[in-house]
C-alpha cells in the first residue's frame, strides 16, 4: 500500500507545505484542515481548523513548538461527526494520545485524513517565544541547525527522551528525515485514503529516501540512551518517599498538569468534586491527627492517583511539565511510572487501535504472582 | 525504632461474600482479631478503588490486605480478577516511591478457610515487622498527605 510522492520545496519547506494544504482545500480533498498556524501578530503557534485556503498564509506546520497536545482537539472535531471529511497535521505524540482517546470512545478515526510528520521535537513555550524575538523565521533556523537546538537552547527533555519520532497510524507521513529539505519533501501515503489524497494532486511518484531508515534508527538509539539516563537519574532523585515529597513540594494543586495531559480523560476529575472540598473542621481534625497539615492538601494522593489512572496510557509528550507553574518534574514522574506500568502489562500507548487498555481487560490465567 | 518493638498496622479490605464469611465463621472472628488488623468490609474485592489503598498508606497503614473470593466464586462474576489487575498496577505505582510489594497483599479466601486467613494475617504481620514502618505513613515531620 505504501506509496511515496515528492514535492519540491525551492528552499522553503513551510511554503511548499502551505501550498500542498491549500490544494487539498481547493480540491475538496478535505473540507477543513487542523494545522498549526501562527496567531499573527503574536509568534504563538496554535492548531487552527482552516477551511479557506487563503487562511493558510500563516500556517507554520513545522514550527518547533506545541502549546498543547492535539489529541483533545482531534477528539473534539471527531467525537460527534462534523458530517464532512476533515484533515489534521499533527505530531507522533498527538496521534498516539488520540489513539488512546479513540479506545475510550472520545474520538473517531472515521472521515479523518491524518497527516503526521517526522518530528524533531519542540521547545518549551517560553523559550520558543524568546527565540522568536531574535529570529524572524525560527522554523527554518531550527531545521538548518545540525542538532535540534538553537543558541544552546535544547528541545524539551520529553522530546529528547521520545523514541517515536515517526507518527504511527497516519494516512500520510511528511518525511523530513533523510532528504534535503531545501530541495524536496517526500510524502509517504500509508493507507488507501492517503494514496487518494495525494493522487488527487498528480504528484510525481518516487521511492522512499534511501537514508531515512538509517537516520530514524540512529535518532531512536540516541533517544533511548537519553531516556534511560533520564529514568535512572529520576529514580535516584525521586524513587523514595522523601525524594517524592521533595519532587512535589512546590505543587499548588492547580491541576494544570492534568488539564494539559491528553490522556487524562475523565469528564469530571474526582479531585475537583466535593470529596476533596474539605471544611474547616475536617481540616482541623486532620491537622490534629498528624500534628500538621500541608495546604493545599492531598497533593501526594493526587499524583499517586494520576499515576495509577493514566500512567499506563502516558505517551510522554511532556505537556504536563510544560504546563506546571512551579517547575515540578511531572514528566519525569510519568516517564518513570509509564515505563513501570506499561512494562508490567506489555502495553504501548498508541501502538495499536485494537489492543485493549490494560485496565479494561483481564484474563482468567494471568498475574499469578500477585496473589502470592 | 528497632524491629522488635515495632507493631505494624494493616488495613484489610475483605469481600463480604467468601472472605468475610471465613472470618465470621465459628467464632473465628475472635481468633482473627489481631491487634494489627483493621478490618473494612467491602461488597467485592473488585470495588476496592486504588485511592482507598493509597489513602490507607498515606493515613498510617504499614500494609494493606485485600481478601477476595477464589476465581470462579466471585459473586459478581469477575470482580476478583479485576482486583488482581488493579493490585498489579498499584504495586508498580507504589514501587515508584519505594514502597515494597510485600506491603500490599491480594489473597483469595474461601468461606471455609478461616484458619488459613488467620495464618495469612500472622505471616503478613511478621513480614511487616521485618520491613519496618512504611515511609509513606510516617513521612518527615510536617509533611501530611
Ligand atoms: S502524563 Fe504528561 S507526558 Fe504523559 S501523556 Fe500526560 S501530559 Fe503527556
Ligand atoms: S501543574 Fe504543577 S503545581 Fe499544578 S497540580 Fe500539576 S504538579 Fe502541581
Amino acid at each position: 500500500m505504501k506509496r511515496v510522492y515528492s514535492i519540491r520545496t525551492h528552499g522553503n519547506p513551510t511554503l511548499a507545505l502551505r501550498s500542498l494544504f491549500a490544494s487539498w482545500l481547493e480540491q475538496k480533498v478535505v473540507q477543513a484542515l487542523l494545522v498549526p498556524v501562527r496567531q499573527a501578530p503574536s509568534a504563538v503557534v496554535m492548531q487552527t481548523l482552516v477551511s479557506d485556503p487563503e487562511e493558510l498564509d500563516y500556517a507554520d506546520p513545522l514550527a518547533p513548538v506545541a502549546f498543547s497536545n492535539a489529541a483533545a482537539l482531534l477528539s473534539s472535531i471527531t467525537h460527534h461527526s462534523a458530517g464532512a471529511r476533515l484533515g489534521a497535521v499533527v505530531r507522533s505524540c498527538d496521534i498516539r494520545a488520540f489513539v488512546e482517546r479513540i479506545k475510550l470512545h472520545q474520538g473517531s478515526r472515521d472521515n479523518l485524513l491524518l497527516v503526521g510528520f517526522d518530528c524533531l521535537g519542540r521547545f518549551e513555550n517560553q523559550e520558543y517565544l524568546k527565540l522568536c524575538n531574535k529570529y524572524d523565521d525560527l522554523t527554518t533556523e531550527f531545521y538548518r541547525a545540525a542538532t535540534p537546538g538553537i543558541d544552546g537552547i535544547e528541545i524539551t527533555r520529553a522530546c529528547r527522551a521520545c523514541v517515536f519520532p515517526v507518527a504511527p497510524h497516519a494516512d500520510i507521513n511528511i518525511c523530513l528525515f533523510g532528504t534535503n529539505l531545501w530541495e524536496e519533501i517526500r510524502l509517504e501515503a500509508a493507507t488507501a485514503a492517503g494514496v487518494s489524497a495525494l493522487e488527487a494532486l498528480s504528484l510525481p511518484l518516487v521511492g522512499e529516501s534511501p537514508e531515512r531508515g538509517a537516520v530514524i534508527e540512529s535518532m531512536v538509539s540516541e533517544r533511548k540512551a537519553y531516556r534511560d539516563a533520564l529514568l535512572s537519574e529520576y529514580r535516584a532523585r525521586a524513587g523514595s518517599v522523601p525524594g517524592f515529597v521533595r519532587l512535589t513540594a512546590a505543587c499548588v494543586n492547580c491541576y494544570n498538569c492534568r488539564v494539559a495531559c491528553p490522556v487524562c480523560h475523565c469528564r469530571e476529575c474526582v479531585f475537583c468534586t466535593d470529596l476533596f472540598l474539605h471544611d474547616g473542621s475536617r481540616l482541623l481534625g486532620r491537622a490534629k491527627r498528624h500534628g500538621a497539615l500541608r495546604m493545599p492538601t492531598d497533593t501526594l494522593l493526587y499524583h499517586l492517583t494520576r499515576m495509577v489512572h493514566v500512567g499506563a496510557l502516558c505517551v510522554g509528550c511532556g505537556q504536563c511539565s510544560s504546563a506546571c507553574p512551579n517547575g515540578v518534574d511531572v514528566v519525569g514522574m510519568f516517564l518513570s511510572a509509564g515505563a513501570a506500568t506499561q512494562g508490567r502489562f506489555d502495553y504501548v500507548p498508541g501502538r495499536s487501535l485494537e489492543e485493549k487498555q490494560p485496565m479494561t481487560v483481564f484474563c482468567e490465567d494471568e498475574l499469578a504472582d500477585v496473589t502470592g | 525504632m528497632s524491629a522488635s518493638d515495632f507493631e505494624p498496622t494493616i488495613v484489610g479490605f475483605l469481600c463480604n461474600w467468601c472472605p468475610f464469611t471465613a472470618v465470621d465463621l465459628a467464632g473465628s472472628l475472635t481468633r482473627a482479631k489481631s491487634p494489627n488488623f483493621r478490618l473494612i468490609r467491602v461488597v467485592c474485592s473488585g470495588t476496592v478503588d486504588p485511592k482507598f489503598v493509597l489513602q490507607s498508606f498515606l493515613e498510617g497503614a504499614d500494609g494493606v490486605f485485600i481478601g477476595g473470593c477464589w476465581p470462579g466464586d466471585c459473586h459478581y462474576i469477575h470482580g476478583n480478577l479485576k482486583a488482581r489487575r488493579r493490585v498489579a498496577l498499584l504495586t508498580e505505582v507504589l514501587g515508584q516511591v519505594g514502597i515494597e510489594k510485600e506491603r500490599l497483599w491480594l489473597r483469595w479466601i474461601a468461606a471455609s478457610e478461616s484458619a488459613r486467613f488467620v495464618e495469612m494475617v500472622e505471616e503478613m504481620t511478621r513480614q511487616l515487622r521485618v520491613l519496618g514502618p512504611c515511609a509513606l505513613a510516617r513521612r518527615p515531620r510536617g509533611i501530611s498527605p
